[in-house]
């Protein structure tokens, strides 16, 4: 998969977590920009990313996300790995 | 040394005349002198706990850094938190736990030190290092960032030093992080006018939320707190959410001064409070509410501990909530009323993420406004009522002053339209309508200072306009201001 279709799966993921569908998403899209997406929806969204895309995460992982884009690479990683 | 006492604005002046007289390199030394002197005038000795705390962390993550073998990295992290967290222990749980140990004992018919007599007087005497809790947190996350890997260790002992003891923000935060705050230490500093005069207005404001909101206030929720038997229900209601109020402008007065005072410096702090009454749900009040300590509490326990239990689904968040909030509760004091306290956000945030999915579904048929209302109204009172616990002495009289408040709703509507003289309250009925005036003044400045566009337009308003606006506040403060010397409520944290 590349990141653009990493990108459109998330936002599927996204949209059944928060239950809403009216944001913005792009790799430069923060937490801070989803009005939905806060500390505890977002242990959702690990869990829902990691079942979707059968990979797991690792706590190293998490520290570096700041970004959307950085969920992306997180994941372009364990796939390169899985695969 | 209270920011508004006269003695701190005389100390305040000659630092900051110091710290432009000096040359670049060395600003860092005067503000790291000064933050010394300013908490040593209150309790000379008891510098020594910070010192050894800033130490600690400092050569903590020096060697941790330094270290290659994983092995020898963990045990010195646990080592310098261990030290970090036994000094947190000791001051402020020690004797509750060795008091609750003792009662256990006690209760078990086992031998006791503390049978008959009241046990451990000097831990009970013990005085708690002022903003111990604030240091202990500050320090903790920058041993964990290094550990972790996420930053590097900051070489510079005495940045380090000055970081953890800046005086605006010692004994009260905001929490700030080592590597947000000493690159600003670091940085050629230069007078900018703007930035001098924003950091004035907000000080003053702070001042003004501190001295006059907050202190008028006080004596009023003082009389119902302190003698709840002697009024009904919906006096009690009326006095939680006085309070609510008397915190926000005590606590974001506070923090208003402090970053005001070190934007005078150069440095920006984090923001603490962001309108927290426009809060509709518990989750976003905490996002609002003491933002530095729940970020902090967020970063470093509840994620954490979430993402590693995360197999249990929904439930992980829900346990971590429970824990986090605990914890939380349990930095403000070993008090079982801050326990509750802590425990009631816990079940109140649960709840709203498990319902997440049908409040969502709800609020779309409903018209925005009414879901606002309702949001606003619910947070209103369930943070006003958790804050009984907060405010009350003991867990005992919390429970009393709750099953007074919402026994006598009927008999005391009566006694609202009368507006009876409130008793053990000096103040008449104007004095309440001047403090309702006061909060309405309170709101709507917030509300000005949160948008940088409101005060470009101010900033843009004729020079008399301006001054005419100041003046009005200074003569408040100046006619209604309480001076005493009652330190601000999260100085005791």
């Amino acid at each position: 998969m590349n990141r653009d279709e990493i990108l459109s799966d998330l936002r599927m993921i996204m949209e059944d977590v928060f239950d809403c569908t009216d944001f913005d998403l792009s790799e430069q899209t923060t937490a801070a920009e989803i009005e939905a997406w806060d500390s505890l929806s977002h242990i959702r969204l690990v869990v829902a990313i990691e079942r979707h895309f059968q990979i797991k995460f690792s706590s190293m992982d998490f520290r570096y996300w700041n970004k959307v884009g950085d969920i992306v690479t997180s994941v372009v990683e364990k796939g390169t790995k899985a695969g | 040394m209270l920011f508004y006492s006269p003695s701190f604005l005389w100390f305040f002046l000659g630092v900051y005349a110091l710290f432009h007289m000096v040359p670049g390199r060395w600003r860092w030394m005067v503000l790291l002198a000064a933050s010394l002197l300013f908490y040593m005038f209150d309790s000379p000795f008891m510098v020594l706990i910070p010192l050894v705390l800033i130490l600690t962390a400092w050569f903590g993550a020096s060697l941790i850094a330094r270290e290659r073998k994983p092995g020898l990295k963990k045990m010195v992290f646990f080592l310098g938190a261990g030290i970090i967290l036994g000094v947190l222990v000791f001051y402020k749980y020690l004797y509750v736990i060795l008091l609750s140990c003792s009662h256990l004992c006690s209760a078990l018919n086992l031998q006791s030190q503390g049978s008959g007599t009241e046990p451990f007087p000097w831990l009970q005497e013990l005085m708690i290092p002022l903003g111990l809790s604030y240091i202990t947190f500050q320090s903790l996350a920058y041993l964990i960032e290094v550990y972790r890997g996420t930053n590097p260790a900051l070489p510079h002992l005495g940045y380090f030093a000055t970081f953890l003891l800046f005086f605006p923000k010692i004994f009260a935060g905001p929490v700030e992080r080592a590597h947000l705050f000493i690159p600003q230490l670091a940085a050629v500093y230069q007078f900018d006018y703007q930035r001098s005069t924003q950091g004035i207005r907000r000080f003053c404001w702070g001042f003004f939320k501190k001295t006059v909101v907050s202190a008028q206030l006080l004596p009023l929720t003082d009389a119902f707190f302190n003698h709840p038997e002697d009024f009904s229900g919906i006096y009690l209601m009326a006095a939680a959410f006085l309070f609510l109020l008397q915190l926000y402008a005590d606590f974001s007065g506070y923090t208003d001064m402090a970053i005001g005072l070190a934007q005078l410096f150069g440095l920006k702090l984090t923001e603490n409070f962001r309108l927290p009454y426009r809060a509709t749900t518990t989750t976003e009040l905490w996002r609002r509410w003491h933002i530095s300590l729940s970020t902090w509490f967020f970063e470093y326990v509840f994620n954490p501990l979430a993402l590693s239990a995360r197999k249990l689904g929904k439930w992980a968040v829900v346990l971590s909530v429970f824990v986090t909030f605990l914890l939380l509760g349990l930095w403000h004091g070993a008090n079982l009323t801050f326990i509750v306290f802590g425990l009631l956000q816990a079940v109140f945030l649960s709840i709203e993420f498990l319902s997440q999915k049908i409040r969502r579904r709800l609020a779309r048929r409903l018209p925005p406004l009414l879901t606002k209302v309702t949001g606003f109204l619910y947070v209103t009172v369930f943070f006003s009522v958790s804050l009984v616990f907060f405010r009350a002495a003991s867990f005992e009289d919390a429970m009393a002053m709750l099953q007074r408040m919402f026994y006598g709703i009927p008999a005391s509507f009566n006694d609202l339209i009368g507006l009876e003289p409130v008793s053990h309250y000096e103040g008449d009925r104007y004095n309440v309508l001047l403090i309702v005036f006061f909060i309405v003044l309170m709101i709507f400045g917030d509300e000005f200072f949160n948008h940088d566009n409101r005060i470009k337009d101010f900033l843009a308003r004729p020079l008399i306009f301006r001054w005419m606006v100041y003046c009005f506040f200074l003569v408040l403060i100046a006619w209604f201001g309480v001076f005493g010397t009652e330190a601000f409520i999260y100085f005791r944290f």
